[in-house]
């Protein structure tokens, strides 16, 4: 994809989440009492004053993208250091990867526990990420979460869902 | 007069409990803010009930302490993992991470080190001389005083908005429309809450904080191949010379002053201060074009105008006995706990207190350098940490932070579907800090135009009714004059520049 094309494909992204905005999300999502005419006191005024910024600012983003004939920034993908960026295809490919992995973190963590969800979470990413060194890998997923579920429950007396932590630690305390 | 206060003050104050209180009250709050989804309101109500046995000025004090540790506590994970600890910190991540980025995570934390104690200390000095002047000022504020301010403060949108001001207004736009979720301030219907619970309660600050500008670095993490870098000696660099912190001292200056101003008008908070003191250093600095790239002054104004409210929100709880923040709502109830109640009479009759309670506030700042000392030693090492480790690390981190505040797994969702908003948004160059200056201004912007235009029956004229409002639109039309000429400048310099570069056709 091009500069030119990305630019005028977030422009229209814009305008198009503005009109959706307007002509279903306000409508629908924000009522408004039956007694009071359209104005500055509508629960409605808001949202409509951000979505009008949104839709001008879509606007014109797109029309300053269709009519520049080259692109004079790069994206910040190409500018930053470090790591090296994988081709595309890798790319989309870990992306699913890991979306597949945080919604399996979410899920776990709803029915398992957060210390659970959490050691095994650590211990996937950093696969994922390319960590090898397992120990290491195995010792943090070992020793955080459950520092963490410490801290927050008897220093900072947070609850922390988990059923199992809770029943290791209140056989050690 | 003032000296004899003292000289009673100091007696009361100085004892081996009162010092300790400072130094433990202090260090908690800046684990307590170096925590993300902990923050110095939660810090400061869990430590509460430790002080009900203490004498008042040592329990108050503990109290205080935490409360200034936390709020500078919040700009360590700002800096080294792009996770602000409090919102107040949010400021710092813009140019805390980049310089962490850089190999300068030490030097960054110093210069946040620095500027947090030079306002906290200016604001402690507000707080014992000025309080009577100040607590007069923001007692002025009305509603279309906080519109007229609020707007002015929109304008730094401007100047985080990078190279493209289209999508810094955009993602404003967007962060507005998210920080309207909720219940109507006015008539209390619902918006944008489509039937659900959660969604009808509003969207809490931290998760945005944090899915905002932790979760597409995690993200993004999955579209890279990690690769080990050999970080410029980190020990050579990490100290602030003085040729660097005289450089950013007019910002820490004004930064402070903006603070103590933002902190002594009660329901404003560190935030909006930091942001006001950015946006103003932004301005003014030689360095302009640098902010948001990793620039030491950026890191010393928003911790500036963050630290500069602590001194100053106690003023309204001590002149007035009106609480400036939910912080000192508790510390408040603290006072009421042992038989203090704070307003004129607590002058007149418990000055000694009073007094006491300003020396160990003095005191607070020494000790949050020598904490801050002590931990950047161990803190910026985590800047060495691989990213195959430390993000796994900071994303649980961030679960347990987003769950923590209301103890509600639905907030995690927020964080993580905020966090796919904000990967999206780093794809596509779309700045993310208008998003979250609209997100913290917005409601208070709103609120106070609807509550101001109530009070006038719609009649706009009352946005213009005194000097304040006046000064505060007419900052905000000079700062727009500005920027639209600034960005035209830009625009034909760049259209020049590419002139210059196309090849010659015949």
């Amino acid at each position: 994809m091009t500069m030119k094309l990305k630019e005028v494909s977030i422009g229209l992204l814009v305008l198009a989440l503005a009109v959706f905005l307007l002509i279903f999300l306000i409508p629908e999502g924000v009522p408004q009492p039956g007694r009071l005419r359209e104005g500055q006191l509508s629960p409605r005024f808001w949202p409509l004053v951000a979505t009008s910024i949104l839709f001008l600012s879509g606007l014109v983003l797109t029309a300053m993208a269709w009519f520049e004939k080259e692109q004079a920034t790069p994206s910040s993908a190409a500018r930053e250091g470090g790591d090296e960026e994988l081709p595309l295809k890798n790319a989309i490919l870990g992306l699913i990867v890991g979306f597949i992995l945080l919604s399996g973190y979410y899920w776990v963590m709803t029915r398992v526990g957060m210390v659970v969800a959490s050691a095994i979470g650590i211990v996937l990413l950093g696969y994922a990420y390319g960590e090898c060194r397992w120990k290491v890998l195995v010792t943090v997923a070992l020793l955080l979460p459950v520092a963490l579920y410490l801290f927050f429950v008897y220093v900072a007396g947070i609850p922390i869902p988990d059923p199992l932590a809770r029943a290791v630690f209140r056989a050690i305390f | 007069m003032i000296i004899d206060n003292f000289a009673q003050g100091f007696e009361l104050f100085f004892s081996w409990g009162n010092i300790l209180a400072i130094l433990v009250g202090v260090l908690v709050g800046i684990v307590f803010g170096a925590i993300p989804g902990l923050t110095g309101t939660m810090a400061v109500a869990l430590v509460l009930p430790f002080t009900f046995s203490l004498a008042p000025v040592t329990g108050i004090l503990l109290l205080v302490g935490v409360y200034k540790g936390a709020v500078y506590g919040g700009s360590i994970p700002a800096i080294l993992i792009k996770t602000p600890g409090t919102p107040g910190g949010a400021c710092t991540v813009m140019d805390g991470y980049p310089l962490a980025r850089q190999g300068k995570a030490g030097k960054a934390l110093n210069m946040a080190l620095y500027s947090s104690a030079c306002a906290d200390f200016i604001s402690n000095l507000a707080l014992i001389f000025m309080a009577g002047f100040i607590a007069a000022f923001a007692l002025r504020f009305g509603p279309p005083e906080f519109f007229a301010l609020m707007c002015f403060s929109l304008t730094i949108i401007a100047g985080v908005s990078g190279n493209s001001l289209m999508k810094g207004l955009a993602s404003a736009a967007l962060g507005l429309l998210l920080a309207s979720v909720g219940l109507d301030i006015i008539f209390g219907t619902p918006r944008f809450a489509f039937g659900e619970v959660e969604l009808t309660a509003g969207i809490n600050f931290i998760p945005i904080l944090i899915g905002l500008f932790a979760m597409p670095e995690i993200i993004n993490q999955f579209t890279k191949r990690y690769r080990v870098v050999t970080r410029i000696a980190e020990a050579a660099n990490a100290r602030v010379s003085w040729q660097e912190f005289k450089g950013s001292l007019r910002s820490i200056l004004r930064g402070s002053l903006i603070g103590v101003v933002l902190g002594a008008i009660p329901g404003i908070g560190g935030a909006p201060a930091a942001f006001v003191s950015y946006g103003a250093a932004q301005r003014a600095s030689k360095n302009a074009d640098n902010f948001g790239k990793g620039e030491l002054e950026g890191v010393a104004a928003s911790e500036a105008g963050n630290n500069g409210v602590c001194g100053a929100t106690m003023i309204p709880l001590l002149s007035l006995g009106v609480p400036g923040d939910v912080i000192t709502a508790v510390i408040l109830g603290a006072f009421m706990i042992h038989g203090l109640t704070p307003g004129p009479l607590l002058f007149q009759e418990n000055i000694d207190i009073v007094y006491a309670i300003f020396c160990g506030i003095l005191l607070s700042s020494v000790f949050m350098v020598m904490w801050g000392k002590l931990g950047i030693r161990v803190f910026s090492r985590i800047a060495d940490i691989p990213n195959t480790i430390l993000f796994p690390a900071v994303l649980v981190l961030c679960v347990f932070g987003a769950y923590a505040v209301n103890s509600n797994p639905f907030d995690v969702l927020v964080m993580f579907l905020v966090g796919i908003l904000g990967f999206a948004m780093l794809k596509g160059n779309i700045p993310p800090a208008p998003f979250l200056i609209a997100f913290v201004l917005g409601p208070m912007l709103e609120n106070n135009l609807r509550r101001a235009l109530q009070m006038s029956n719609g009649d706009y004229s009352i946005l213009l009714r005194n000097e304040i409002t006046i000064f505060f639109l007419a900052l905000t039309v000079l700062s727009l004059i500005l920027i639209t000429v600034r960005n035209l400048k830009r625009w034909r310099r760049r259209t020049a520049e590419k002139r210059d570069d196309a090849p010659l056709t015949n």
